[in-house]
């Protein structure tokens, strides 16, 4: 979450456009991989979102979290946007899960859970997941997102809470299914 | 069990998390989440795309490294330091582009209306390969491959094929589309399929009438195109039967056509038919309806829920993009549809209260330099328009919608890239941005155009 550094927001200044890169580009990123499932579509959203909040720097109006404002962004645009025509990379292709620090044994669980995790997200109501998505692949607080959602804190806490039991749920069937055909 | 207070303690666990903490994990759900949060902490973007869309945003290369970016370790508290001279350069190419665009001369009055409206989400920009213009821009060309490749280094990213469908000959025109659109797309390129009927196959513009072309534009949708436009410049009776022209009997067709092709393929944008630029209603009346009239018409009717896309045309400009006076024809100076802010202004106006963007779907500037001649008297009006000045008013054309705030503008066709045939009484060979010498010198400007910041 936004707690550093102190906030852009009140400080009433146009934040420095690499910053906000350096600092958000790996959220929007995991966002859109949650969200569109493949990492060409995820690149691509992540493109479109710093380009379109670049143009749209001016209109920020330092209301709300920086973090909440692109992530906005990148949801109207998931929303508009055309499909990639390319096959969609497997998910052992994300770069992001090999590090040098996980066995070979570990990857493979990570992957199989990535997978079992957003194959599960898609089968929630769309508002569950995207509550999901927002609360642990964004890193948005409740209040954020709420704010985004045009819903109750207490409505966005409730919804979390049943939409991970769901998740919890059915990624545990997938995995038994995967485990055991 | 307490769900309000299992949901309290659930929020508050990862609001924890995300600070960096490490709370207790003591319930099912709060190991789960902890699991989730570590997983999401372990997907990065890879560096090569990271680097290389800070260089497309030109900023310094910033990939986080997987030591640092993790979100849910507790990070240093840092000074702010968003004042490193890169950071500085950023901000003042950008302020920079903003002062130099609202210095120009002959700066656009917004509509008063469009600004009290002016907050529409951002625009969307391209998807599939990385669009290196401001604006994801294509072109329409006949499908050869040198043609493609020149449009490719010119950061045109989609390629445009206008369809004149006949009943008699559907399968016919399908199997060219089909070719066409395999073959543009396994170079990387979207495809527009701008889709004309016949005014004659609709005599009675009533819905049955409508529902040859529906069937016909679902079964193009099913060969994959990227989007397709539905049946342009309605309002002249060349395209639609005479007496009968109305926004509202375009949305009939248009309601038809957008049912059947998210059936066949939902991936498929439809974009609404761009009226003709025309104010000739007066002189024609049946015959001709003002674009302006037909926007209205079209929104009213409910066009706003029957398109992904708002469908625009301008070809008939003899100034440059950012101009809203200066146009030499008499006797009207200040009719809208000689420039381009005011034109996009005209479409967009009758649906500020949807969040669809504008798609120019035609946007040409004629010049006859290197032909005999314009191609009519009827357009004679572009008889001073140099190539050079095509060339710099399409390229100049681009950031200057990408920088509007009042309408956005999702996609922008060239028309053309190429001419469609030598016969220089046409009026494709003097639109056609490769000229009769083989240059393109908006190909050139285009290039340069995606080396500037």
């Amino acid at each position: 979450m936004d707690a550093h550094p102190p906030d852009y927001a009140t400080s009433g200044q146009p934040p420095a456009f690499a910053e906000l890169y350096r600092r958000y580009v790996s959220r929007i990123y995991r966002y859109a991989l949650a969200r569109l499932g493949n990492v060409e579509d995820a690149q691509d959203l992540t493109a479109q979102t710093f380009t379109a909040a670049l143009h749209g720097l001016d209109h920020y109006r330092g209301d709300g979290s920086l973090a909440a404002w692109l992530t906005s962004i990148a949801r109207n645009l998931a929303v508009s946007s055309f499909r990639s025509r390319r096959p969609s990379l497997p998910l052992d292709a994300a770069d992001g899960l090999a590090t040098s620090q996980q066995s070979p044994e570990d990857l493979a669980g990570s992957r199989l859970r990535l997978e079992a995790v957003l194959t599960a997200l898609e089968t929630l109501p769309p508002d569950h997941a995207e509550v999901i998505r927002l609360r642990f692949f964004s890193e948005l607080s409740t209040a954020e997102t709420a704010a985004l959602l045009g819903k109750s804190e207490a409505a966005v806490k409730m919804t979390l809470h049943r939409a991970l039991q769901t998740l919890r749920r059915r990624v545990a069937a997938d995995e038994q299914e995967i485990l055991q055909p | 069990m307490n769900e309000p207070h299992d949901a309290d303690h659930l929020n508050e666990f990862i609001d924890d998390r995300l600070r960096g903490k490490r709370p207790a994990a003591t319930s099912t759900e709060t190991r789960f989440a902890a699991q989730l949060l570590d997983l999401s902490a372990q997907l990065q973007p890879d560096a090569p795309f990271v680097d290389a869309l800070a260089a497309r945003l030109t900023l310094p290369a910033t990939a986080p490294s997987a030591t640092n970016a993790s979100a849910h370790r507790p990070r240093p508290r840092r000074q702010p330091a968003f004042l490193t001279w890169a950071a500085v350069l950023a901000l003042a190419i950008v302020l920079g582009g903003l002062i130099l665009y609202a210095a120009q001369p002959d700066t656009v009055a917004l509509h008063p209306a469009a600004v009290q409206n002016a907050t529409p989400p951002p625009t969307p920009v391209p998807v599939g390969a990385l669009n290196p213009l401001p604006i994801l821009t294509g072109g329409y060309a006949q499908p050869d491959s040198a043609t493609f490749d020149r449009m490719w280094g010119a950061g045109l990213r989609w390629t445009g094929l206008s369809l004149d469908y006949r009943a008699a000959v559907a399968d016919t025109i399908l199997e060219q589309a089909h070719a066409y659109i395999d073959m543009a797309s396994v170079r990387g390129f979207g495809v527009l399929v701008s889709l004309r009927g016949s005014a004659a196959e609709i005599t009675t513009a009533q819905e049955e009438d409508f529902a040859a072309l529906a069937d016909f534009a679902a079964r193009l949708a099913a060969l994959g195109p990227m989007a397709i436009e539905v049946w342009p410049e309605a309002n002249l009776d060349r395209a639609w039967p005479t007496g009968k022209i109305g926004g509202a009997s375009y949305t009939v067709l248009l309601r038809r056509a957008y049912e059947a092709i998210k059936a066949a393929n939902p991936d498929v944008w439809v974009i609404s038919g761009a009226p003709a630029p025309t104010s000739a209603e007066a002189a024609f009346p049946g015959r001709v309806m003002n674009d302006d009239t037909f926007y209205a018409q079209m929104a009213r009717a409910g066009t706003g829920n029957y398109a992904d896309c708002i469908g625009v045309h301008y070809t008939q400009g003899v100034v440059a993009p950012m101009a809203s006076t200066g146009d030499p024809r008499q006797p009207i100076d200040d009719d809208a549809i000689r420039y381009l802010v005011p034109m996009l202004q005209r479409a967009a106006t009758p649906f500020r209260e949807t969040t669809l963007p504008l798609c120019v779907t035609e946007l040409g500037y004629l010049s006859p330099e290197g032909l005999p001649d314009v191609p009519g008297p009827e357009f004679e009006w572009a008889n001073d328009t140099s190539v050079e000045e095509q060339a710099t008013w399409l390229a100049d054309a681009i950031p200057t919608m990408a920088m509007l705030s009042s309408v956005r503008v999702a996609l922008v066709m060239i028309w053309r890239v190429d001419a469609l045939s030598y016969d220089y009484n046409t009026i494709s060979p003097g639109y056609a941005i490769i000229r009769p010498d083989g240059s393109c010198p908006t190909c050139d400007a285009l290039t340069r155009l995606q080396s500037s910041p």
